[in-house]
């Protein structure tokens, strides 16, 4: 039997296919590090107002008379907007002038014009300039300024809710905002603390803005009462995040730069399955119909071996063309990635967070990639063993190749349509079981009432399926006349 | 007593309502070489195919070396080496990748071997060069060695000269002289063409429409449908008609063939010299399967 696999492998690896394919991972990897590191340096230099975007509000402003009553509103609100834009036209859309514009300068402008041409409130117009004028010298000065003053706002704000609480304790509202002042504070302090400015011009700032982001995101789930599996898993998820991107300012560590060889290997398997898949597929659907097709197969059918075992045979070569494929693919990203990103970049270790002890989670690299590969063997093996069911029941190869690429192209969507309508019997269908890594982590499955033992068992079940049909049908197939 | 290699029960084989066999018997023994002749589409290759298990038998036994193929597939086919249709190699490897793929999946054949049967077939020249480069003479001889690579004592060959030219023909069936000879084999041979066969065969089934016509010794057979059939070449084809009473078919200006005993022929040769007619060659007309079967079944209709 393992000469009859080595024989499977000695005949895939000859084809002149495999060169070219080898050849076409290289360039994929090559090409995808090489455009992920080119795109974000793109957008990093990128203004965070347009010249043509001045200018067009420019010509919208000159269309709109300040003493016309219907246009008024729509004048200060344009004025406002071309204020905004005329100021952070020469600042980067990452710096973090941009930022405290968007964060604290812009309302001010519109305060200001409010008053001055809706409310026509002189002293108020004069103090709120006062205040403008100031935060402008600060903008080229530092950060501090603005994150101090913020601070100071937070403070009084939760000075009056607590009062508030006081007197309603039973309030639902009072409490929540509460929660996401302190929140913010909180954050205030870590910035000042760990001397973090605004924007995202550096990976830290990058880091303070995402954990921002997820932790009110997740804020805002955690605060509502009745929440859906879908809105569940989107919880998680931001929670997760949040708590990774608060783990490398803590420690200031990189793990979840995105530009870093590190972050780009331990992703490489969710990046590069789709090229795993795409070769599995292509070697598994014409493994047995090319046979047939070229007449080959008799010279295998006369050997004194069984029709079940050429069959096995087959199919255990196509699973270690996969692992091969694989390791090919993941040792190419470390290789290409070291020399795009540096390898100074490589940390060798993974940190995860874990939603059960709530707590990090800090993994060797290999034994992570480890971990994920077997999380998605199923998805191989199943697209796999679809290809090669489908290579020996209608010995059309196209058809063969076909069909499971698209259903692994369309898997998300069934899932993401299965989710949002709520059908729960999709659950006993391959794709919401095949990914396992959706249990890693205390994360939660697709469906709640999903486990580990029941995603293992439907995939089973259909991978029994598929095996037996293409046994029976291989065992009975007529070697047809010429 | 010989030992029997083969031996088909009526092997019968239906497509759906239609019989393509109607029960077909064979037996060979060790050290036959059995010409296996009908026209195409009389059931040549379905037998075969039955014979080795690639398709199912609708009715009917096949033992090999003693062997049920039906229910001992793998100890029945060990001692076969065949080669079915035509042979199907792989494209994209050299001869020795394909020998190499044959060698692995039996435990008696080692590299020696591969170079003892590349030397046999004569090949040792381009064996390490791509299949696809190979002549259809060479794939032939390339498919011969694949087949007796493992020492087989059945060899199986379904019309291993189709579509080689007559030097491919004759090196092919100088290889098979050899290896009948020096390993022994027991050969089944199929072919259309009894012509190509009669000079190494010792034995001769002839299948028609699904069944055995004939089975015999080749010189049995041979003496049973005589031929009696001549080819002259003659200065004046037009003339001869007019000076014999045999049955004569004219075939181009100077060849006429005549239907006449054996033992008459000198007799009409005399009389031709003696009327001046120049006579240049006198020949038997080769046994082509189509005559033999015209003589010997009045024509084959394919159902």
């Amino acid at each position: 039997m393992n000469k009859l696999v080595k024989n499977e492998l000695v005949k895939i690896f000859a084809k002149k296919s495999m060169i070219v394919m080898t050849v076409l991972i290289i360039v994929f990897v090559i090409g995808y590090n090489i455009l992920n590191k080119k795109g974000q340096e793109a957008s990093a230099s990128y203004s965070a107002y347009s010249n043509s975007y001045i200018s067009y509000l420019e010509e919208e402003l000159k269309s709109l008379d300040v003493n016309n009553p219907t246009d008024l509103n729509n004048y200060v609100e344009t004025k406002s907007e071309l204020d905004v834009a005329k100021l952070g036209n020469k600042y980067k859309d990452i710096s973090w002038q941009s930022d405290v514009i968007q964060r604290f300068i812009s309302p001010l402008i519109t305060e200001i014009n409010n008053y001055e041409y809706l409310e026509k409130d002189d002293k108020k117009l004069a103090e709120t300039k006062k205040e403008y004028d100031e935060m402008i010298k600060a903008l080229d000065n530092d950060w501090r300024y603005f994150a101090s003053k913020e601070l100071e706002e937070k403070n009084t704000s939760i000075d009056e809710l607590n009062k508030m609480l006081e007197a309603d304790k039973e309030n639902e509202d009072i409490k929540n905002q509460l929660q996401n002042l302190n929140f913010q504070k909180e954050i205030l302090i870590l910035r000042l603390e760990k001397d973090i400015p605004y924007g995202a011009e550096t990976y830290k700032s990058q880091a303070m803005q995402n954990y921002e982001t997820f932790m009110t995101n997740y804020n805002g789930y955690a605060q509502e009462k009745n929440i859906t599996d879908e809105e569940k898993l989107e919880m998680n998820n931001y929670l997760r995040k949040a708590n990774l991107y608060k783990y490398d300012i803590e420690n200031g560590t990189e793990y979840q730069n995105t530009l870093t060889a590190n972050y780009a290997l331990q992703n490489s398997m969710s990046t590069y399955i789709v090229v795993v898949v795409l070769i599995v597929v292509i070697i598994a659907g014409v493994m047995i119909s090319e046979e047939f097709n070229k007449g080959t197969i008799k010279l295998l059918l006369v050997r004194p071996y069984s029709r079940t075992k050429i069959l096995l045979s087959k199919l255990i070569a196509v699973f270690i063309t996969m692992i091969i494929t694989t390791i090919f693919v993941t040792l190419l990203q470390l290789i290409v990635g070291g020399f795009v990103y540096g390898f100074g970049t490589y940390f060798m270790n993974v940190v995860q967070f874990d939603l059960v002890s709530n707590s990090i989670v800090v993994m060797n690299m290999f034994a992570y990639l480890g971990l994920i590969f077997i999380c998605k063997l199923p998805i191989l093996i199943l697209i796999g063993t679809l290809a090669f069911a489908l290579s020996a029941l209608s010995l059309n190869s196209p058809l063969a190749i076909a069909l499971p690429i698209f259903g692994y192209m369309g898997s998300e969507m069934i899932n993401l349509v299965a989710l949002s309508y709520g059908w729960n019997w999709i659950k006993y269908f391959v794709t919401p079981n095949w990914d396992l890594s959706q249990y890693l982590f205390g994360g939660s499955p697709m469906f709640s009432n999903m486990s580990v033992e029941f995603s293992i068992t439907i995939c089973a079940i259909y991978f029994v399926i598929m095996l037996v049909a293409s046994i029976v049908t291989f065992n009975k197939r007529n070697i047809k006349n010429v | 007593m010989k030992k029997i290699i083969l031996r088909c029960e009526n092997l019968k084989k239906n497509f759906g309502k239609k019989e393509i066999l109607k029960g077909v018997s064979l037996k060979l023994t060790e050290g036959d070489v059995l010409g296996f002749i009908g026209p195409n589409g009389a059931g040549k290759t379905t037998t075969i195919k039955l014979i080795l298990g690639l398709q199912s038998i609708t009715s009917g036994k096949v033992f090999i070396n003693g062997y049920d193929i039906e229910t001992d597939f793998t100890k029945a086919i060990e001692g076969v080496g065949t080669i079915v249709e035509s042979p199907d190699l792989y494209m994209y490897m050299s001869g020795y990748e394909n020998l190499k793929l044959v060698a692995n999946l039996y435990k008696n054949v080692d590299k020696q071997r591969i170079d003892e049967i590349v030397k046999l077939v004569g090949l040792e020249n381009r064996i390490k060069d791509k299949v696809s480069k190979y002549s259809l003479g060479m794939r032939q001889r390339l498919g011969i060695a694949q087949a007796i690579l493992h020492k087989p004592n059945l060899l199986i060959l379904d019309e291993p000269t189709n579509g080689l030219d007559p030097e491919g023909i004759k090196e092919v069936k100088t290889l098979l002289k050899k290896l009948a000879e020096e390993e022994n084999m027991a050969i089944l041979i199929s072919s259309h063409n009894l012509a190509e066969l009669d000079t190494f065969c010792n034995k001769i089934c002839i299948i028609k429409n699904g069944e055995v016509v004939e089975t015999n010794d080749i010189d049995t057979f041979k003496k049973d449908v005589k031929n009696n059939c001549y080819i002259l070449e003659v200065e004046d084809s037009s003339v001869i008609s007019s000076i014999i009473n045999y049955k004569i078919d004219i075939l181009t200006e100077r060849e006429v063939r005549v239907y006449i005993e054996k033992e008459e022929v000198p007799l009409l040769l005399k009389e031709l010299i003696l009327r001046n007619v120049k006579v240049y060659s006198v020949s038997e007309e080769n046994l082509s399967l189509e005559d033999a079967f015209l003589k010997k079944t009045g024509g084959n209709v394919i159902e």
